[in-house]
């Protein structure tokens, strides 16, 4: 049996690359295609990756040694499911020495935790709480958080409709769990008469929030639901938060407020007048004393509440604005450079179901305008300071689907002959990620120092070419779809007529391959591992482990 | 939660009824519904209507959620003047309870609720309070789904006789493959039920295609954001079955094709093919039919017969479905097995192939019949005519360009094509016999609320009749004349001071005469027919 579930090396070759620095081995390997992930971690403080395969009910620990990975033998097994047991969880925390160890969670509520004393690995109960909400099966959850700082592990576990979290001392002494809500999603189909749609089901827990809102260096923990924003200010005395939550935006008083859409009601002469019934609710520094206020829009009507250290003071707004016509958006955005963030509120002009009509056969334009109220020390000038426009133009909505619609088909049609992938890699650990692996599938190109430094934040209206001197803008959506087809991979776009610095040849060619790039051993260079596609049996890959 | 009710005979309500020549023959009694108005905190979810205290009058049932209740069941048991209790009975729906479904479990007459739980399914009397000495197990099953959502209950219809030995079976999705599972008695007070068969629809095939699944979208997003300002992006996702497969710890060690930092607490889909309950072949009850992969990772249609005691059929057919397209299950030539119309194509041109149940089995390399049409939301719907044989009806939106400018307007064209009784070849005649064309601009915007449809027998007189939404939001109904052609004029009307958005006629009441439910914006309105 245990011949079935195991990996089986199957060679082991050098592969040298056309530069002397870097050697690359190559380890071919299989795993069973019913394996759900891998993750590596280094266990016993080595500077190289054990890697942690997870199996359908249980964990298996595969430990290098001298650089090579032995899928037969060197392992360790950690069973989690059983007849009686069919619903756990696993994350990785730290153990007493803030090594890496791995917790488990159970159907019935106990978290052991597995942690490896240099020989083997011991199991501890560490927490009990109430059954958790987890999906049959093992399932990697990543309910292992710091949500005061502290560096020390709490646990936050999904429970009916919400999350209980655990916050711990440097003792692991737990407080008294806190049961806040979630926006968890649940999509669960068991009937349907269409035959080509599946039934089951689709569950999504968003990561919790944690941020200072209240500038006293601790973070705070923010809810957002469809039906409230609640915040949870840490209490820096009892080290934990209050189990009720500082203050709370009820979204459902303020949509009581504005009243219910009803399409009867509906003025099919302005259809966007139904924006009089959006809101929106945005926590930010606003006044510059580093504690988030609340921006509350309501329609066209835009409300500041201030924030204290302790909370928000929702009696009264500091501020009140209106403003005309349709309302689509807020945000707050440093127009004029003096450090303070403006008010950016975005009308739409208004748009008739005749407008709709005809946009069907012929193109059209919508001018959507951005009016600068500009902040003024915590206070936002009554007159905006600036109007900035930006038309968006369109082609008959039937040709934009359709075009659109050709478009998704082509990249569907031909989404099996993608072979080629590009990562951005780390050689000698730098701090930027800044060489380049052009995978191929039957070579790796390496380029070094090929990339720029990874900008994650797009520029502010880069889309339109955002200058602060200029007011008026265009964005034409033909040429955006005509555009995908002459898309490319951006990380290529330094390597043309450029040869690499290391071509490292693979043995064969692999189409359906994904190729991952991580730290294994203990030099200071990237390594790969290719997973290719799988067979009836197998899930095929290759270790390329550095070699200096 | 606010409830009106009232009667529509006399003046209480104006029902207009339309002057046509062939109205006085067919209106008996038409003009006289009792009418109730509910309005819920979510009008749109699912209202159920099931007989759950056996009076043959049938009951509305929907789940509403408080953050005080938590999740209950409503049920609003019909009156015999054809009204309702404006007071909804209430009944908890326990946190393990992902599911409710309805079957007739006792001797007593009346429905029984099916509740489906994460191992299990349970009976419940709606008649007793409270689950103690009320709740029953019936199976015992790890269902495909395990978590219920905290504010919403998924509804499944009514458990009937599925392999035709006139006692209730189940057929349950579970983690792998589906139940069926039988009655053991056909004495309902006895009633329990016994495992007969597992069916796992999931093939090494689709196991092998969903692993190897290498998709590809195209997402197009406009946003207004204060990082980016406003943004139009459109965006070519790859995705390849070992996304997220490799992760590392702590994350930092990541540098590409790794996932990105903020990682969901929890993520996690479970699905199994869905299976069609329905008469494939002629034997007696009913058969399977599930779709999963060919040796070429095409779509393939399975038609299983349901293993019955001391048998020894086995009847198992298989074959190809082409690429693309949605496959819908209709009798398309009333011979009382279940053929199939394949819709393929995009933007306004849209091709139907139908292909006809050859005894248990389909040729789907050789359409019996394929027809072009040029227009959106392109809908086909077969109805029998008043001579008992089958009639096709397609509609679908067609956009002129010069009407859409000079009148701002959109055409509804309707169709009916005949039976085709000259020759064996095709199913329906190669030309229309009637078509109608309807402008819709902002002056009659109310009439596009939903399609015109030949489903339904609004008066009751066994002939399907037309019913649609006017331009002004009340329902109508023209009569289907026999040459086939719709009549120019409503021979019927229903006026309520709230435009009609959708609408569904069916059996609320033993009388043989059809009732209605009308879904308003905020409101849904029942009109239940009186004598």
């Amino acid at each position: 049996m245990k011949k079935l579930i195991i990996c089986s090396a199957v060679a082991l070759t050098n592969i040298f690359g056309a530069a002397a620095e870097l050697i690359f081995k190559e380890q071919s390997f299989q795993l069973p295609r019913n394996v759900e992930g891998i993750t590596a971690t280094d266990f016993n403080g080595d500077d190289s990756a054990e890697l942690i395969i997870e199996f359908a009910s249980s964990l298996r620990i595969f430990f290098a040694n001298n650089t090579q990975y032995d899928f037969e033998k060197n392992f360790f097994e950690i069973p989690v499911l059983s007849e009686n047991q069919q619903s756990a969880a696993w994350d990785i925390s730290h153990d007493a020495d803030n090594n890496p160890a791995i917790v488990i969670l159970n159907s019935k509520g106990q978290l052991n935790r597995w942690a490896f004393n240099g020989t083997r690995f011991n199991e501890e109960l560490i927490l009990t709480s109430e059954p958790p909400t987890i999906p049959r099966g093992l399932n990697k959850l990543n309910f292992v958080i710091d949500a005061n700082g502290d560096k020390y592990n709490d646990y936050a576990i999904p429970q009916f409709g919400g999350i209980g979290i655990f916050i711990s001392n440097p003792q692991e002494q737990f407080t008294d769990p806190i049961s806040v809500n979630s926006a968890i999603e649940v999509n669960t189909l068991l009937y349907s008469n269409n035959p080509l749609r599946d039934l089951g089901q689709k569950i999504k827990i968003p990561e919790l929030q944690l941020r200072d809102v209240n500038a006293d260096n601790e973070l705070d923990l923010i809810i957002d639901t469809k039906d409230r924003l609640e915040v949870y200010i840490f209490d820096s005395s009892s080290k934990t938060f209050r189990s009720i939550p500082s203050y709370f935006i009820d979204r459902n008083e303020i949509e009581d407020r504005l009243g219910e859409f009803d399409i009867e009601n509906v003025d099919f002469s302005n259809l966007t007048g139904v924006l009089a019934l959006t809101h929106e609710e945005i926590l930010e520094d606003i006044n510059g004393d580093g504690i988030e206020d609340l921006l509350l829009r309501e329609g066209g009507k835009v409300s500041i509440f201030e924030g204290f250290s302790k909370g928000l003071k929702l009696d009264a707004p500091i501020q009140i604005l209106r403003s005309g016509g349709n309302v689509l958006a807020t945000f707050l955005y440093d127009e004029n450079n003096d450090g303070y963030k403006d008010l950016w509120l975005w009308r739409v002009e208004p748009i008739s179901v005749g407008d709709i009509f005809v946009w069907l056969a012929l193109s059209g334009s919508i001018n959507l305008e951005a009016f600068v109220y500009r902040n003024q020390n915590g206070n936002f000038a009554r007159r905006p300071a600036r109007k900035v426009t930006v038309s968006l133009k369109f082609p008959p909505v039937t040709r934009l689907a359709s075009s659109f619609n050709q478009a998704r088909e082509s990249i569907r049609n031909t989404a099996d002959r993608y072979t080629e992938q590009t990562l951005r890699i780390n050689r000698n650990s730098n701090q930027f990620t800044d060489d380049l692996a052009h995978y191929t599938g039957e070579k790796i190109n390496i380029f070094f120092n090929n990339l720029e430094k990874e900008n994650r934040d797009a520029d502010f209206l880069s889309s339109v070419g955002y200058k602060p001197e200029r007011d008026s803008y265009e964005i034409d959506l033909r040429s955006v779809i005509d555009g995908i087809k002459n898309q490319k991979d951006p990380l290529l776009k330094n390597t043309l007529g450029k040869k690499a610095d290391i071509v490292v040849q693979l043995d064969s060619f692999w189409q359906n391959a994904k190729i991952f790039a991580l730290r294994l051993n203990s030099d200071s260079h990237d390594d790969f591992i290719l997973l290719n596609a799988v067979s009836d049996q197998w899930i095929d890959g290759i270790l390329l482990l550095s070699v200096e | 939660m606010k409830i009106k009710t009232q009667y529509n005979a006399g003046n209480s309500v104006r029902l207009a009824l339309i002057l046509a020549l062939n109205f006085i023959s067919n209106s008996h009694g038409q003009d006289n519904f009792a009418q109730f108005e509910l309005e819920r905190e979510d009008n749109w979810s699912p209202l159920i209507s099931e007989d759950l205290n056996g009076d043959s009058l049938k009951d509305l049932i929907y789940s509403s959620y408080s953050d005080a209740a938590g999740r209950e069941l409503y049920i609003h048991y019909q009156q015999s003047d054809g009204t309702f209790q404006t007071t909804p009975e209430r009944i908890e729906i326990k946190r393990e309870i992902i599911g409710i479904g309805f079957a007739e479990l006792r001797a007593t007459p009346g429905m029984e609720l099916v509740l489906y739980a994460t191992t299990g399914v349970f009976g419940l009397s709606p008649s007793i309070e409270g689950y103690s000495d009320n709740l029953r197990p019936l199976v015992q099953w790890d269902l495909v789904a395990n978590i219920p959502d905290k504010k919403t209950i998924e509804f499944l219809p009514p458990l009937n006789d599925i392999d035709g030995d006139n006692k209730i079976d189940m057929l349950i999705p579970g983690s792998d493959g589906y139940g069926l599972f039988s009655s053991t008695s056909i004495d309902p007070d006895k009633n329990s039920f016994a495992l007969k068969d597992i069916i796992n629809p999931v093939n090494d095939n689709l196991i092998s295609a969903r692993r190897n699944n290498r998709g590809a979208e195209l997402d197009g997003r406009l946003s207004i954001n204060a990082r980016e300002g406003i943004v139009v992006d459109v965006a070519v996702e790859k995705s390849h079955p070992f996304d997220n497969f490799l992760t590392t710890w702590p994350r930092t060690i990541s540098t590409d094709g790794l996932p990105k930092e903020n990682k969901p607490l929890l993520e996690n889909e479970s699905w199994i093919p869905n299976i069609i309950i329905g008469n494939f072949d002629n034997s007696v009850g009913n058969e399977l039919a599930y779709v999963n992969l060919d040796d070429e990772a095409r779509p393939q249609l399975n038609l299983r017969l349901i293993q019955k005691q001391n048998s020894i059929e086995h009847f198992h057919w298989a074959g190809s479905l082409p690429d693309g397209g949605d496959s819908t299950f209709v009798d398309l030539d009333l011979d009382g097995l279940l053929d199939m119309i394949f819709l393929q194509g995009g933007g306004n041109s849209w091709e139907a192939k139908l292909y006809r149940n050859r005894g248990g089995g389909f040729d789907f390399k050789n359409p019996d019949q394929v027809m072009r049409f040029s227009g959106y939301d392109v809908r086909l719907n077969v109805f029998p005519t008043p001579v008992g044989d089958p009639a096709l009806n397609v509609s679908y939106y067609t956009i002129p360009v010069v009407e859409a400018i000079r009148n701002a307007s959109v055409t509804r064209v309707n169709i009916i094509y005949k039976n085709n009784a000259d020759d064996d070849l095709l199913l329906f005649e190669r030309k229309p016999i009637s078509r109608q064309e309807e402008n819709f601009g902002v002056e009659n915007i109310r009439g596009l609320a939903e399609q015109l449809t030949l489903a339904y027998d609004v008066d009751g007189d066994g002939k399907n009749d037309a019913a649609y939404i006017t331009e002004n939001g009340t329902l109508a109904a023209k009569k289907v004349q026999s040459d086939l052609s719709i009549a120019r004029e409503p021979f019927w009307e229903y006026i309520l001071p709230k435009t009609v958005f959708e609408f569904k006629v069916l059996m609320l009441n033993d009388d043989d005469v059809p009732d209605l439910i009308l879904r308003h914006g905020t409101s849904t309105t029942v009109l239940v027919s009186r004598p």
